[in-house]
């Protein structure tokens, strides 16, 4: 067996060894890029409440973090409080954390819950596991580069690296190269 | 082959559940037993600088896009401590908002210049909804932070 049927064996079932790990890559890159913008990780739930007889220069203390707990209606969920400034309250609930602003007799109840699939990908993808996931991401490096060099070699002839083969890797080679050139020198 | 696959389906969700567990340790073993108060910390900050020092509290904030800090209130009102390791080798949950934290680690000062004082005051007093004293800020500004070695996150105290 010559060595290009041995590289088209190990492209062929790396190939299919890694799609799984690939489309959770793909997919994750995507929502890692526009974290700022959208927040792939979870889903937040926001509820506001008004609130009566509640302003800046009232004493913080238990009576008065029970009292904000009834008129929300969120009573028997109570973890702790803490106060910012002295404008804002935060109420912490085995169901959320509860910002309170003094001053405007505002309570918002925020909520977050994992946006199933996006939150595992991205988890996985950014290294949040750390321990043995780190040897498996570095595995998988490896072997996408080794998908890069035995792709470059399938074909020969006019379609294979020699021939219009050699053009498409350099434009790809060139993008991030005027992309560096523009934004990092 | 239904069959296979809803087998294979059931161990990823197995495997899910354990990805997100109740209790996160993060780096070391914490071994400290003492707790230090932030207010003692933030009264003499100087006296802490790069002593070990054992803090737990509410995560109040952090960062919600990479996990590369939290802020745990303090015992006081109007006083929290930022955790943010200094090489970035503690990465936290992204899901750390109204958890509880304890960090061993010690204290660092962080130099600001003037307009980087400027801008972090003003980061303040939108967020807290409050007037700024920018004489704070005149000749910068001097923050400080713990850099973890480990950290224990859970649902409550």
């Amino acid at each position: 067996m010559n060595w290009r049927k041995w590289n088209n064996i190990i492209h062929r079932d790396l190939g299919y060894f890694l799609v799984g790990l690939t489309i959770i890559y793909a997919i994750s890159g995507v929502a890692a890029n526009h974290l700022r913008q959208w927040d792939s990780n979870f889903i937040t739930e926001t509820k506001t409440f008004p609130l009566k007889n509640i302003s800046n220069d009232i004493p913080v203390d238990r009576a008065l973090v029970d009292n904000i707990l009834a008129q929300t209606g969120e009573t028997g969920k109570y973890k702790s409080h803490f106060r910012p400034s002295v404008s804002r309250l935060q109420i912490f609930l085995e169901s959320g954390v509860m910002d309170i602003d003094m001053y405007k007799g505002l309570a918002v109840l925020e909520r977050k819950r994992n946006r199933p699939v996006l939150r595992e990908f991205n988890f996985l993808h950014l290294n949040q596991a750390g321990k043995i996931w780190t040897w498996v991401a570095d595995i998988y490096a490896v072997g996408l580069f080794l998908l890069a060099v035995t792709g470059l070699f399938i074909l020969k002839g006019k379609n294979g690296l020699k021939g219009r083969g050699k053009w498409f890797v350099i434009a790809g080679i060139l993008v991030p190269v005027v992309f560096l050139i523009l934004y990092f020198y | 082959m239904q069959r296979r696959i809803i087998f294979l389906f059931m161990i990823v969700l197995i495997l899910g559940s354990f990805l997100f567990s109740a209790e996160v340790t993060l780096g070391e073993k914490i071994r400290t037993e003492k707790v230090t108060q932030v207010s003692e910390i933030l009264e003499k900050p100087g006296d802490f600088i790069d002593k070990i020092v054992r803090v737990e509290g509410y995560i109040v904030d952090g960062c919600m896009h990479e996990g590369t800090w939290i802020a745990i209130a303090g015992d006081k009102d109007f006083q929290q401590l930022t955790i943010w390791h200094k090489e970035g080798k503690i990465i936290f949950p992204l899901d750390h908002k109204g958890k509880y934290a304890i960090a061993e680690g010690a204290i660092y000062p962080v130099q600001l210049t003037e307009a980087q004082a400027i801008n972090w005051l003003k980061h303040l007093a939108a967020i807290h909804t409050q007037e700024i004293d920018l004489e704070k800020a005149k000749g910068g500004m001097t923050l400080y932070r713990l850099s973890p070695t480990g950290v224990i996150i859970k649902d409550a105290k």
